[in-house]
């Protein structure tokens, strides 16, 4: 992984230095190879002309492009462990906490802890269905299926959740073909803290605690018994810390 | 950890806070541009050998200075 902006190689060096970032953040002072990537921002005013549109590519091994991470505003950007986490999710090391529910183990992740304003992180439900017994997916009728809930709040925005793909299950006693899941599988939702003038200016200079909270309905069936429709509060917590505001030692500044 | 603290830096406003489509940039598919720069080391990096045997990851930032 590497980092590219339009700043010289010294405000780069005393920024690494200052939070201690050992990966490559590239400096491209003349905005070539932004502007190669089609990433240039053709609106930045003074000092600002030849900034980056902030995002992420993935290219594989042969060089291709295989996915991208821009939002519309430049004030949203995914976190680096979301985009992680998305791309390698055998990597991922996901903050997580195990939540008791029926017929099920559950356990609820996130791709950050602590996030600044603007962020798009991810929040995840990683079930664990027994065997022998299997809960009904998305598009089934007749029968509740499973849906994850979020709460909405002003200082976040809610992206709908990713069910994984579902299999269909012939269930001899009523002949009927249900799609549904059995064994491990996760649910995700991307939630993207604000950045709005208020919600900064509530932050000040501390921090504050964000709580993101929902509900998980589910109905399990095993061999000989179909359960009756659950509905599971759960909840992630989040830190949001104000954004950095300190500037490069003067002598090197853009101007 | 995939620790990314560069982000969080003091977007102060500017003109260019209009929104952008979210296709910014090269497309998905296409090859991606070749380039050469130094890192904060003085490291002469290129898109060659930034390449692992999983793809390169590569984010684009606003600026470390602000």
């Amino acid at each position: 992984m590497a980092a590219i902006s339009y700043d010289s190689p010294a405000i780069l060096k005393e920024f690494a230095e200052r939070h201690k970032i050992d990966y490559p953040l590239l400096a491209d002072p003349e905005s070539r190879i932004i502007s190669s990537f089609g990433v240039l921002n053709p609106d930045a005013p003074g000092m600002m002309r030849g900034m980056a549109l902030p995002g992420y590519f993935y290219a594989d091994a042969n060089g291709v492009i295989r996915e991208k991470y821009f939002e519309a505003k430049y004030t949203d950007r995914f976190t680096a462990n979301n985009v992680m986490a998305k791309l390698f999710p055998e990597l991922a090391e996901e903050v997580t906490q195990k939540v008791l529910a029926p017929h099920l183990g559950l356990e609820l992740g996130q791709s950050d802890r602590s996030v600044v304003p603007g962020s798009r992180v991810s929040l995840a439900v990683q079930v664990d269905v027994p065997q022998d017994v299997h809960v009904y997916a998305p598009g089934v009728r007749g029968y509740k299926a499973i849906q994850l809930e979020l709460k909405p709040s002003p200082d976040l925005e809610l992206i709908p959740p990713v069910y994984p793909s579902s299999k269909v299950l012939y269930l001899d006693a009523i002949k009927e073909q249900v799609p549904v899941f059995e064994g491990k599988f996760q649910i995700t939702s991307d939630a993207k803290i604000s950045a709005t003038p208020d919600f900064m200016k509530s932050l000040g200079a501390g921090e504050k605690n964000l709580n993101i909270a929902g509900q998980l309905r589910y109905q399990a069936c095993d061999k000989t018994t179909c359960y009756l429709p659950t509905s599971i509060p759960v909840a992630w917590h989040l830190q949001i810390l104000p954004l950095d505001r300190q500037r490069s030692p003067e002598a090197i500044q853009h101007k | 950890m995939f620790s990314v603290c560069l982000l969080a830096l003091g977007c102060t406003s500017d003109k260019s806070s209009s929104p952008r489509p979210a296709s910014t940039g090269q497309s998905v598919g296409q090859k991606m541009p070749p380039f050469i720069a130094r890192d904060q080391f003085g490291h002469e990096v290129s898109s060659d050998t930034l390449k692992g045997a999983n793809g390169t990851v590569l984010l684009f930032f606003r600026s470390a200075d602000w």
